[in-house]
């Protein structure tokens, strides 16, 4: 850009003729500053892009699901199902889930805290499954696929601080072969209830439930299946005994597209016309375009070399103070006193030399007043404080308007 | 590159194209729109690098004058161009429309009237102009910065020159047939002339009076062609502000008014700005118009945060005349710079010149000095009188060394300064 001469009427050439005599880093240096904001535009731009990258890992962080290996996934129970011979199905949503189901014999494992399903699709899950094993059922999943089960509530606090449930104490073959089971979760109720959490009155309810011909079973906490605690106590053997019963476990998390239309909640922005967003999107880059529109500038700034000005009074105000952090009353004073018998001599005509004495008689001849009186308030007062100090001060400006007017 | 509001509207039209067909389609397609309209109108825009510029200034302005400051734009490209040009003027240069709007067909010139309204005395400058250059749609433009710099001197602004008539019709009075009035009114022979009643006796020339068998008198004139040598302080002290100026502005002004009413007394005026070095310098040998020079030299000065250098100044008085001389001596009577400084050089001065001392009172202080209503005002006012009592034992002492002062707030300065002056004329002691 600068590469050509540009001249000035001044007659002298700027650009090219005279920065090629000059140094070349100084060149090298003008040119990076003109492409400046591009570069740092490009740097930003490869930063987002490096960044985005970066984070963006495919990595999967659902709970329970087979392929987290988190400490909330259950990669690891999946895996030893595999190797032990089971024939694990991930289905990525209800169709697939459905198909699977339905070609084989097959245990359905079912977790939805989110109760994306509705009562058709579990009634679909239920007629297709041979057997459910569904993990913190809610009250309307429990009654579309184990409709002889029952919610028992939160698991008391008291029992999940021990950390364990000993003792299956029912006849549930995978449950005696656990023994024991972590705590936590929800407790549930059915005509096999084991690992009972709940006080002997009544029926009690546990953390594992199965219905009575084995089509279905309930696990109360997730944790049985979670990577993090599956090695504890016999989480490992409920788990893989519940699930391995068959050859196929299809292994169903529904997602929010499995949300079956009509009676999934309405998302207020589902409602809004489908221009809305391309137009935000449009909306952004206009702003943008507004703002290079408003942020170029026509030219460098220029600058104003300021001179140096200090306010004449600034000296007095300083010493006044200094003279007021010091207490320095007498200092003070001996100033209003100074300054004051200088403009009374010069008004009372006696000279520049003349003494206080002098002074305090002829202002006494002026203005009538005892000559005692006068040398009291000229001479003699130390005042003692602040307040003595500004009425002594305003008594000597009386004293000299009194003399400037007579 | 720059681009317009145009373009900022045709984007914002482009909301109706994303609405009507929603997608990214729509969103990419207005893009491509806008790049292509925005490159289209840069590679019709006429070349900024074939622009050359010429500045119509001055050579000096006044303050509180407008000054044109044009800008000749010659269009050296094949096409019409569309610019917006900046003068890039420090801001107290005060420039008016700091961007114009202009057309240039090819190959001719135009001239961008402008105007300056300094605020401020001094070297006024521009490093730059910037020219945008627009395309026909007026959408995006080619920007360049052309370095061009430019410097317009701000005088002073003289504003005791309305004292000047009065002080010279004075100066007039004492000249010639001043003889009734004063006696010793100056000690050049002048002329003869009848005596009339209330002339001084003592002024009769009673051999010419033999003569003419008349009563004649003798008239005398002051003397001319003596040298008036003003020495403005530009040091730490020149820095104060008083009311609304600094002391520095309200000591130009008093020396304008000084040098333009010795010059109608027909003396020579020389004039040194100094702090610890000479800043400025007017020679009462050269030609030309003395208030053009003194304002001219005036200008640029700015006071520094040093303090001021008293033992140059017999060097530089003795370097200006080696007769005697009035020296006016524009500084401040703060007590600690002036007995440091002036005193001990003064008595050199002296034995040789008439020495005037011309300072700047703050009327603040006496304003301070009075108010008396709590104790924060009260230890002011002690301030403020031991501030004058200073002053007063500075000046007395100056006094008693055989130097005049004259001690004035900022606006009578300049006309007590011309005063004195006057008075030092009538009495012969120039």
């Amino acid at each position: 850009m600068s590469g050509a001469a540009v001249e000035t009427a001044a007659g002298h050439a700027v650009g090219g003729n005279v920065s090629g005599t000059s140094a070349g880093p100084s060149r090298l240096r003008r040119r990076f500053r003109a492409w400046r904001l591009w570069i740092i535009l490009a740097l930003v731009l490869a930063g987002g892009v490096v960044l985005s990258l970066l984070t963006s890992t495919s990595a999967d962080r659902t709970p329970l699901s087979a392929g987290n290996p988190s400490p909330n996934g259950a990669q690891a129970l999946v895996r030893v199902l595999g190797e032990r011979g089971v024939d694990v199905v991930q289905a990525p949503d209800f169709d697939s889930a459905l198909r699977a189901l339905d070609a084989q014999d097959a245990t359905l494992l079912f977790f939805d805290p989110n109760e994306y399903l509705g009562a058709g699709q579990l009634a679909e899950l239920r007629a297709a499954a041979g057997k459910a094993v569904l993990v913190e059922p809610t009250f309307a999943q429990l009654r579309g696929l184990a409709p002889g089960i029952s919610q028992a509530g939160l698991v008391p606090e008291e029992t999940v601080e021990t950390g364990e449930v000993t003792g299956p104490r029912c006849a549930d073959p995978a449950a005696e072969a656990a023994g024991t089971v972590s705590a936590g979760g929800l407790a549930y109720r059915g005509p096999v209830t084991c690992f009972p959490v709940t006080g002997g009155a009544g029926e009690p309810a546990g953390l594992f439930a199965a219905e009575e011909d084995g089509s279905a079973a309930v696990l109360g906490y997730s944790g049985l299946l979670a990577n993090g605690t599956i090695t504890e106590n016999g989480n490992a053997a409920l788990a893989l005994r519940s699930l391995g019963s068959a050859g196929t476990l299809v292994w169903y998390l529904p997602v929010p597209s499995d949300i079956p239309a009509g009676d999934a909640p309405a998302n207020p922005f589902s409602l809004l016309p489908d221009w809305v967003d391309p137009l935000l999107v449009w909306v952004v880059v206009v702003a943008a375009i507004a703002a290079f529109w408003r942020g170029r500038r026509l030219g460098p700034l220029a600058m104003e070399p300021m001179p140096v000005v200090v306010r004449a009074s600034e000296t007095a105000d300083g010493r006044a103070r200094l003279y007021q952090d010091s207490r320095a009353l007498d200092r003070a004073a001996a100033n209003l006193r100074a300054g004051t018998m200088v403009r009374l001599a010069a008004r009372l005509r006696l000279g520049p030399g003349s003494t206080s004495a002098a002074v305090v008689e002829a202002a006494a001849r002026s203005t009538g007043r005892p000559a005692s009186e006068i040398d009291a308030l000229l001479n003699r007062h130390a005042p003692a404080n602040d307040s003595d100090l500004v009425t002594w001060s305003q008594e000597l400006l009386y004293l000299e308007e009194e003399i400037t007017e007579s | 590159m720059a681009i317009s509001s145009r373009l900022v509207l045709l984007a914002a039209a482009g909301a109706v194209a994303v609405v009507l067909f929603p997608g990214p389609v729509s969103i990419l397609g207005w893009l491509g729109v806008l790049a292509a309209a925005a490159a289209l109108d840069l590679a019709l825009a006429a070349s900024p690098l074939k622009v050359r510029l010429e500045r119509v200034l001055p050579e000096s302005a006044r303050l509180d004058e407008d000054v044109p400051a044009a800008l000749v734009v010659r269009n050296g490209s094949g096409r019409t161009l569309h610019a917006v040009i900046r003068d890039a003027w420090q801001p107290s240069a005060g420039q008016l429309q700091p961007q114009r709007r202009l057309t240039v067909p090819a190959g001719e010139a135009r001239r961008a009237p402008g105007t300056l309204r300094p605020e401020r005395r001094g070297d006024l400058r521009t490093a730059s102009v910037t020219v945008r250059s627009f395309g026909p749609l007026g959408l995006a433009a080619r920007q360049r910065t052309v370095p061009y710099p430019g410097t317009l001197r701000v005088l002073p602004p003289f504003r005791s020159r309305r004292h000047l008539p009065a002080k010279l019709r004075r100066l007039r009075e004492i000249d010639g047939n001043a003889s009734v009035q004063l006696r010793g009114a100056g000690t050049e022979f002048d002329s003869l002339r009848d005596y009339v009643r209330g002339d001084d006796v003592r002024s009769i020339d009673w051999r010419a009076t033999a003569r003419r068998r008349d009563t004649v008198v003798r008239t005398w004139r002051p003397e001319r062609d003596r040298r008036v040598i003003i020495a403005l302080d530009t040091s730490r002290t020149a820095a104060a502000r008083i009311l609304d100026e600094p002391r520095l502005d309200t000591g130009i002004e008093a020396a304008l008014l000084l040098g333009m009413l010795a010059q109608g007394g027909g003396d020579r005026v020389d004039f040194v700005a100094f702090d610890r070095r000479v800043r400025a310098r007017v020679d009462s040998a050269a030609k030309a118009n003395l208030l053009s020079r003194l304002a001219g030299a005036m200008a640029p000065l700015d006071a520094e945060l040093i303090e001021a250098d008293f033992s140059l100044l017999p060097g530089i008085i003795s370097s200006v005349s080696s007769r005697r001389s009035l020296v006016v001596l524009v500084t401040s009577l703060d007590a600690g710079a002036v007995e440091e400084g002036l005193l001990p050089v003064l008595p050199a001065l002296l034995a040789k010149h008439v020495v005037v001392v011309a300072s700047v009172r703050d009327p603040a202080l006496d304003d301070l000095r009075s108010r008396r209503g709590s104790a924060a005002d009260v230890f002011r006012a002690a301030a403020a009188e031991r501030a004058l009592l200073d002053r007063a034992a500075v000046t007395a002492q100056l006094k008693s060394m055989g130097a005049e002062v004259v001690d004035e707030p900022p606006y009578e300065l300049p006309p007590k300064l011309a005063d004195m002056y006057i008075r030092l004329k009538a009495s012969g002691r120039l």
